[in-house]
């Protein structure tokens, strides 16, 4: 038995130094090992799975909503995708996962699936989570339209008619506060250049850190830091000042309200 | 003088033995950025009372990537920040408080040890 705990530690001990030491190569060039392709596919699936028992799909074959899932597709989705007879984009063909292709996963996930990745994101693998950016309708709306590519020849895919031109860039939120705000500020990717307490991330210091922002004095060194000016800072930055590095990232009124609720927790 | 400013280092663990920025004089930033108040708006450590959080604390302020969020960070440019901040940001509310070439560079040197 001690010899076994002995055995086991050392193991462990062996694995770390080996992920220490930066064996393994996390290039996008070199493909998984089969086994790691394994593990990670089957764990997502698996978890997909579990998420999307509780998703009733509503009716999907409304009058205009595939028309209306097809505009968004070509917007959002084809370029890393691609569609029948279209291949994906460039910077799309050197990710690794590299983007499934959608008219097999159509064919063999139910739509329930297709639904929760899209609104949910799969992390490290490239597949952004279009909660923030779309309404569930609108969502709904693509997983229609991908019930039919299987069935599309290319042909019939480019002559394909999207009907109204104008996909929602934003929208949607259920209820609102500090811990939505959490969410959303991870949405909005702004720990790529703050340091912020409670997320997760890089935390880099592009721009100031955020501790402590619920005291802080001024917005940007030019705002008093009200909430109100905070919605304002988030949602248009150069429109406070227009020599800003923090880029316009077209936070909603609703997700800038929570994400300075959030912020104000920050003492 | 020499002693004390390899004890601050290796206290701070911020230089790594490595030379001041600017070739100037970190020790004497410190006392400056005290002398000039800096400490009323900004958290910096080191110097004593300076817990203010009015604008942003400057602690690691040497790996930050932009001043103000308009300016890129450099010694160099921290010193022209300092001395006059309304040049790259009129409505900035952080004064000029007349801080001589010399004094900002001490500041900055300073500065740039803090992790």
């Amino acid at each position: 038995m001690k010899r076994l705990a002995a055995l086991l530690a050392l193991a462990i001990a062996a694995a770390a130094a080996l992920f220490y030491a930066g064996v393994y190569d996390i290039s996008a060039t070199d493909q998984h090992l089969a086994p790691t392709y394994w593990l990670l596919d089957t764990g997502m699936r698996r978890a997909v799975k579990q998420r999307a028992a509780r998703i009733t799909p509503p009716d999907l074959g409304q009058p205009g909503q595939s028309q209306r899932g097809l505009a968004l597709y070509r917007r959002h989705c084809v370029q890393c995708h691609g569609a029948p007879g279209v291949a994906p984009e460039p910077f799309a063909l050197g990710m690794t996962p590299a983007p499934a292709n959608l008219v097999y996963t159509a064919r063999e996930w139910p739509p329930a699936e297709v639904f929760w990745v899209v609104k949910e994101g799969i992390k490290m693998t490239g597949m952004p989570a279009w909660k923030y950016r779309m309404p569930d309708e609108d969502i709904w709306a693509v997983v229609s339209f991908m019930r039919e590519l299987p069935r599309l020849s290319p042909e019939q895919y480019r002559a394909r008619k999207t009907g109204r031109e104008d996909p929602v860039e934003a929208g949607t939120a259920s209820a609102g506060d500090a811990g939505r705000g959490r969410m959303a500020i991870n949405q909005y990717t702004c720990v790529t250049c703050h340091e912020i307490p409670g997320i997760v991330g890089p935390n880099a210091p592009v721009g100031p850190p955020l501790k402590a922002a619920g005291t802080r004095g001024f917005i940007a060194g030019v705002l008093p830091n009200t909430p109100e000016n905070m919605v304002r800072w988030l949602r248009h930055p150069q429109a406070v000042n227009p020599k800003s590095a923090m880029p316009d990232l077209g936070v909603t009124e609703r997700d800038a309200r929570d994400i300075a609720a959030y912020l104000s927790t920050l003492k | 003088m020499r002693l004390s400013a390899l004890v601050l280092c290796i206290a701070l663990a911020g230089c790594d033995g490595a030379k001041p920025v600017l070739e100037a004089d970190p020790e004497s930033g410190r006392l400056l950025l005290r002398q000039f108040g800096c400490g009323a708006c900004h958290r910096i450590s080191g110097v004593a009372d300076a817990q203010g959080t009015v604008g942003p604390p400057l602690d690691g302020v040497r790996n930050r990537v932009y001043l103000a969020g308009v300016l890129p960070n450099s010694p160099d440019s921290m010193v022209r920040w300092i001395r006059a901040p309304e040049a790259f940001e009129p409505r900035t509310a952080m004064p000029n408080l007349g801080v001589s070439a010399e004094h900002a560079r001490d500041m900055v040197a300073y500065l740039y040890t803090l992790r």
